[in-house]
């Protein structure tokens, strides 16, 4: 079955008529916003979309449910993970309860702006390395994309651990150290290591924004890319254990 | 990862935006051929210094190319000993714009790195070089990968020929949308269309129809008022033919540029179409009995 996308004017008006469609992204109707002839056939073939809420209609963890989109869309290239159109369809339509219920329900009573909330999660705006991981559906996908390894045991051990902690994603994905494939793994890799002190500190999540930012500043002099991966892996656990001490 | 603003390094780096060693002259030339599934980046060290070429030459050092693409997550690098080399990339992975630098970056550790072109501010001084610290940084070029790579093979998708209003009498181009549209006055769509499907006079159809129209849209791009990349940003079309053009070394949109240049980029898009033209008419007239 091919998977269907959003025609470019059908996107661009629900993105200008997000003010006026804010109760259906506040209950989670957005469904009825769309209509079939908004729709054209894509080429990605795919079976029918992942159950992403549980039996008592509560949504799944992230990590649980970044496994069951990027199997879902194992074929996809990242060209067409770029694309608006597929994105603004999945979350409007097949997820539209999942990403209302993940990104809509709390953040709307809270948001100052819930438009831009709408913008953000909805919709797949821009063209930075953080609009990848802001769609309510794209973020799935990436997060499995950039961390799935077939040579592990567990494929996705390392997805895992990226989703173990928010400020993970936030401190390396959103920014340039995150398309860096080796970085990223050692990271990864490191944060497994010391899981269990992580876990016991209280402000873990200070601990990986400021560890986040010393390898940055380390990138300032070093090309990361070409470090050998023992000095990577030696220069990460240092820094790490460092933060965990102080 | 983008090199085009100053940065303090901890040792002397030859690059054009600093002048910790001069002469600091580190650039290269890069090509980009689009090909059939892949990109493939074609690179030659320009300027090269011979203190640091010694260190490549002695394994201590290699030319290391920088690739990134925000916008499909891609980051990659492609380390050479040579100064003039290839890198190919996956057509799936890249699109929009990518930014591509050129290092000259350790290999070795180098412990009493000096350059004879160091600032004066260093006096005699060493440094400790780390592996994959850079000893030369380029300035970041970058370039555009749109997927048509060659939009040729799906004019269609560029050129849309429909039927005019009643009223129309002539040919009529609108560039202001994904495809440019050419409507043609009503009686002559209805002979267009019943003639397109010959394949005896394609090369004739493209001469007498889409060449104008091509020639029409290149001048409209010629504009001196027009904003070239906000209306590539939102014209498919002209994202299309511009990038195809710019990798065969036509900048039709450069309104300095010789006016000649848009019926040369339109005989380059439809592939010859005099030629095709001419025969098409030597077919049709030649004497079967001769």
């Amino acid at each position: 079955m091919s998977l269907e996308f959003l025609s470019r004017e059908a996107t661009d008006k629900l993105v200008k008529d997000v003010a006026s469609n804010l109760e259906a992204y506040r209950t989670g109707q957005t469904g009825v916003l769309i209509t079939q002839a908004d729709c054209r056939m894509s080429r990605v073939e795919a079976v029918a979309p992942p159950q992403l809420l549980d039996d008592n209609g509560e949504i799944k963890a992230d990590a649980e449910a970044s496994k069951l989109i990027f199997q879902w869309l194992s074929n996809l290239t990242p060209v067409q993970a770029s694309d608006e159109r597929l994105w603004a369809l999945l979350t409007h339509r097949e997820f539209a309860k999942y990403t209302q219920k993940r990104w809509g329900q709390q953040r709307f009573e809270s948001a100052k702006n819930p438009d831009a909330v709408v913008l953000d999660r909805w919709f797949y705006r821009g063209q930075g390395l953080r609009t990848c991981v802001h769609n309510g559906i794209s973020r799935l996908w990436w997060f499995g994309y950039l961390t799935y390894d077939a040579n592990r045991a567990n494929p996705f051990e390392l997805t895992d651990v990226l989703l173990s902690l928010q400020d993970i994603q936030t401190a390396f994905l959103e920014r340039s150290l995150g398309p860096c494939r080796p970085l990223l793994q050692a990271v990864l890799e490191t944060v497994r290591k010391h899981d269990e002190v992580l876990r016991n500190t209280r402000d873990r999540g200070d601990v990986i924004q400021e560890w986040a930012k010393e390898i940055k500043l380390y990138g300032g002099s070093y090309l990361l890319d070409e470090l050998p991966s023992q000095r990577l892996e030696f220069v990460l656990d240092s820094t790490l254990r460092s933060r965990l001490r102080t | 990862m983008n090199f085009n603003r100053t940065r303090s390094w901890p040792h002397p780096v030859v690059s054009p935006l600093s002048d910790d060693v001069s002469p600091n002259n580190f650039d290269f030339r890069l090509d980009v051929w689009p090909e059939h599934q892949r990109w493939l980046l074609g690179v030659e060290v320009a300027d090269e210094d011979t203190h640091l070429a010694a260190y490549v030459r002695a394994g201590k050092a290699s030319y290391v190319l920088h690739v990134e693409c925000k916008r499909t997550y891609f980051r990659e690098s492609f380390r050479s000993n040579n100064s003039r080399f290839e890198m190919p990339i996956p057509g799936e992975r890249l699109f929009g714009i990518v930014e591509v630098s050129l290092l000259l970056v350790a290999t070795a550790d180098l412990d009493d790195y000096q350059h004879p072109g160091q600032h004066k501010d260093y006096r005699n001084g060493t440094f400790s070089v780390g592996i994959g610290q850079p000893i030369a940084v380029a300035q970041t070029k970058t370039f555009e990968a749109f997927l048509e790579a060659d939009p040729i093979l799906k004019l269609s998708s560029i050129i849309n020929i429909r039927k005019g209003e009643a009223d129309q009498k002539t040919m009529k181009v609108n560039c202001e949308s994904d495809r440019v549209r050419v409507d043609l006055p009503p009686d002559q769509f209805d002979r267009y269309r019943s003639l397109r499907a010959d394949p005896a006079i394609r090369g004739l159809l493209a001469s007498t129809v889409i060449l104008p129209a091509l020639m029409d849209a290149f001048y409209y791009l010629r504009n001196p008022d027009l904003d070239v990349d906000e209306f590539k940003a939102n014209h498919r079309w002209s994202r299309c033919v511009l990038g195809r053009l710019e990798r065969l070394g036509l900048d039709v949109a450069n309104a300095n540029s010789d006016n000649g240049i848009c019926l040369e980029a339109a005989q380059l898009l439809l592939r010859e179409p005099l030629r095709r033209s001419l025969e098409d008419l030597n077919g049709l007239f030649s004497d079967p009995r001769s």
